[in-house]
């Protein structure tokens, strides 16, 4: 552990994250947004979501390692409208409070068990227009692309060629395909 | 006439798919040619940086970002315009222009223009076509018939590479092509049920610029077989679809003949008031805005329909304090475009067996079939339209999931979903005075111009004609047994069609048209106009070919006018 994480665990242990002032140097989101407001803590928040909303194993790398939080974060970055940029900000916010309220414990600190279940709610509450609604189904629907446009899976799962060959043909019987 | 070196033999403005047509020519018949872009070089192969990208490889995966979309909103409503190809367009705030009516100006300022990231359709015209006005009242008779411009068809596939099928229909001539793909089964399934109910439609194989069996021509072009990438807006590796990069430049620089002068934008043509001639151009340094002056005895304007019509509009003289060769009046005017704001789609349950294999960057066509051989609606003129079926790829549950479930989900890919159809219209307008370009009075661009302004609009006929449409193809696409039919009228500006022709016709009459059957202004007669402007009506075929075919006979017979000194 570096010294700065083992600053920033010490921080989550005593105080827990609504409480970490924003210009506190050892709060700063290691990755770099341009418009996007993130804290340190917000980081780590999206990244646990994402691997929560897609897991690690099943013989396919999990959001984690297709690095799906710095997806969703550049999509929102350069993507989304400046209203769209704090409905994403202020959800975050939204999700950690309504999170620690639920569970008595910050989103980071809750068991795999919690987090699903936290999920689920989240699944039933998508249809809702506030902004924890926005930043869920934001995150939820670029993470499911960081997985669905990655080059694994697209040339293993949906066996994307990108020079086919000049051959095409009209009329195939379904499942005898190349 | 100026010094040496700004001297040459002709001079084509503009390099995209017509300007390179008429260099090729002048070149390869040994005129010392220069050929004026505006924009910046974009060298085949070299200067395709996006070609072999990788979808994953996109920082964004397609999307264009917020700020330049939110800045360039025009730009930004055309298909194309992702971030694969986004380097090719021009921007909105790169050259503005003024919108009395609003209209859609899709552009792309560079060698190739929008040769480059065009959808490389290519319909022939027909006598249906040429006849129309004369037939129907409208504009002025065209100057031209089908014969006249059959050999220069035939010219430009053979070596541009054409593929299709002999379809002998006369609504759509047959032209010189290399093979055609294979249309699907829901495809040939649609075409058999249409030509059983009606003698008169016919569901073909749409043409397109792709090399599918390259003959020598294309070989020592460099250029190879079409691999159906389906990226070729990103400029083709394999050189597998036409456009004036890989072909007609390169062809034209291979001669020795040609002067390529990039980031020169034409301002005006120089007339000279006792030869009672053009003598050249002026050019503004797109960087620099140096002005200089070019020299030469023939001058082909093909900057795109619309910077033509800008170029001669702003080319005044003691003789023409209206535009160039303006005697009529009416440069600028009877501007016009296609319809395309109208589409349906709809599923089909049948045929689940079977499938397709592969990419194929064309699909199916129906060239018009109201009002060809008479007046039978209560609206003038008609559409073609597209047609395209392939299976679906269903995409895997999200909804309500999240975690291993999602995950699972995700993993579980179903092969193929229903087919899915679709057709879009492409409506023939009505040329008509009260639609024009004309020039700013108050603003002018960074280099001095008038910005253009657009006045354009869709008329009742072409209401009419997007209803005819719906009708028409919701009941063939019922007799076909496709079911979940949707229309659409996206009410699209005109212009984002990228079929903008007009403001400089041809026609027979000085007094009511600008250009003769020759593509000359008529009374100035050492300037040609052959790309989109040049056009006194529109019929519903994608334009391009058309004007490449314009272009390459008019360069041809300026060179024989040249010889004979009657230039
Ligand atoms: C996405 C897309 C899809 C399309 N699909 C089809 C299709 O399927 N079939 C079809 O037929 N057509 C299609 N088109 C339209 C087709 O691209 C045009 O019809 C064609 O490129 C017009 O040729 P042009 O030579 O008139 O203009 P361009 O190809 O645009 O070339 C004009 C050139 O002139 C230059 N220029 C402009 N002003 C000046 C100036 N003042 N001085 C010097 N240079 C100047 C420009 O920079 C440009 O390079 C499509 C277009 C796009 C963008």
């Amino acid at each position: 552990m570096n010294r700065r994480s083992a600053i920033r665990n010490a921080v989550l242990f005593s105080a827990g994250i609504v409480l970490i002032p924003s210009c506190m140097e050892d709060n700063k989101a290691i990755f770099q947004t341009k418009n996007i407001k993130l804290t340190g803590s917000g980081e780590r928040t999206l990244q646990l979501l994402c691997d929560s909303i897609l897991p690690a194993g099943n013989s396919f790398p999990g959001a984690g390692e297709l690095k799906a939080h710095e997806f969703v974060l550049t999509m929102m970055d350069d993507c989304a409208s400046p209203e769209d940029q704090a409905k994403f900000s202020d959800g975050l916010a939204a999700f950690e409070t309504r999170s620690q309220t639920t569970t008595g414990q910050i989103f980071t600190k809750n068991s795999p068990e919690q987090r699903q279940n936290f999920l689920v709610t989240l699944e039933k509450n998508k249809a809702a227009n506030d902004n924890l609604a926005f930043f869920y189904n934001s995150t939820k629907h670029f993470t499911v692309q960081a997985m669905t446009s990655s080059k694994k899976y697209m040339t293993e799962i949906r066996k994307y060629k990108m020079v086919p060959g000049p051959h095409f043909k009209g009329c195939v019987p379904v499942g005898n395909q190349v | 006439m100026g010094d040496t070196k700004n001297s040459f033999e002709a001079i084509v403005i503009g390099s995209g798919m017509s300007g390179g047509w008429a260099a090729k020519e002048f070149c390869e018949k040994g005129l010392k040619t220069l050929l004026l872009e505006r924009g910046r070089q974009v060298e085949h192969l070299k200067d395709y940086p996006t070609t072999n990208m990788q979808p994953w490889e996109f920082k964004h995966r397609g999307q264009v970002p917020y700020t330049i979309s939110k800045d360039n909103p025009v730009i930004s409503r055309c298909y194309a315009y992702k971030e694969d190809a986004m380097h090719f367009f021009t921007k909105d705030t790169e050259h503005p222009y003024e919108q009395e009516k609003p209209f859609d100006w899709i552009r792309g300022y560079q060698v190739g223009g929008k040769s480059i990231m065009w959808a490389r359709q290519t319909q022939r015209w027909s006598d249906f076509d040429f006849e129309g006005p004369a037939r129907d009242g409208f504009a002025v008779d065209w100057p031209i018939r089908y014969k006249d411009l059959a050999p220069w068809y035939s010219y430009v596939e053979k070596f541009a590479g054409i593929s299709g099928n002999k379809d002998g229909l006369d609504t759509l001539p047959d032209g010189e092509f290399l093979p055609a793909w294979e249309l699907t089964c829901v495809e040939n399934h649609f075409k058999d049920i249409v030509s059983k109910n009606y003698a008169d439609r016919h569901v073909i194989y749409a043409r397109c610029a792709h090399v599918t069996s390259p003959e020598p021509i294309h070989i020592e072009q460099g250029r190879g077989q079409c691999q159906t990438r389906n990226l070729c807006q990103r400029g083709c590796p394999f050189g597998g679809y036409f456009n004036a990069n890989s072909t007609t430049i390169p062809w034209a620089q291979k001669t020795g003949n040609l002067t390529l002068r990039t980031d020169a934008v034409v301002h005006s043509i120089i007339f000279d008031d006792t030869t009672q001639k053009a003598t050249g151009v002026r050019i503004i340094d797109a960087h620099t805005k140096q002005t200089t002056e070019y020299f030469a005895p023939v001058i082909f304007v093909n900057a795109g329909a619309i910077n033509t019509n800008l170029i001669l509009l702003n080319s005044v003289s003691k003789r023409f304090p209206n535009g160039l060769g303006n005697d009529a009046g009416i440069l600028g005017k009877y501007f016009a475009f296609h319809n395309y704001r109208a589409r349906i789609t709809a599923e089909y349950d049948g045929m689940l067996e079977s499938t397709t294999e592969g990419g194929r960057p064309t699909g199916a066509y129906m060239p018009r079939f109201r009002n060809v051989h008479k007046q039978e609606t209560d609206f003038l003129r008609g559409y073609a339209t597209t047609f395209s079926a392939g299976r679906q790829t269903i995409d895997p549950v999200i909804d309500g999931l999240a975690g291993e479930e999602l995950k699972r989900s995700l993993l579980n890919v179903q092969k193929t979903g229903r087919w899915s159809v679709g057709s879009q219209c492409m409506g023939e307008t009505i040329p008509k005075i009260t639609n024009y370009v004309s020039l700013s009075e108050s603003k002018k661009d960074e280099w001095g111009m008038p910005l253009i302004n657009f006045s354009v609009a869709y008329d009742d006929n072409d209401e009419k004609m997007i209803k005819d449409f719906f009708q028409q193809y919701t009941e063939m696409y019922t007799k076909a047994g496709f079911t979940n039919i949707k229309v659409s009228d996206s009410k699209q500006a005109p212009g984002l069609d990228i079929h903008e022709m007009g403001g400089v016709r041809m026609g027979k009459d000085p007094k009511t048209s600008l250009l003769n059957e020759w593509n000359q202004l008529h009374a100035c007669k050492n300037v040609f106009v052959t790309d989109g402007a040049c056009m006194t009506s529109t019929s519903t075929q994608n334009p391009s070919l058309t004007y490449m075919a314009l272009t390459a006979r008019a360069a041809n017979h300026a060179v024989e006018l040249l010889k004979k000194g009657e230039l």
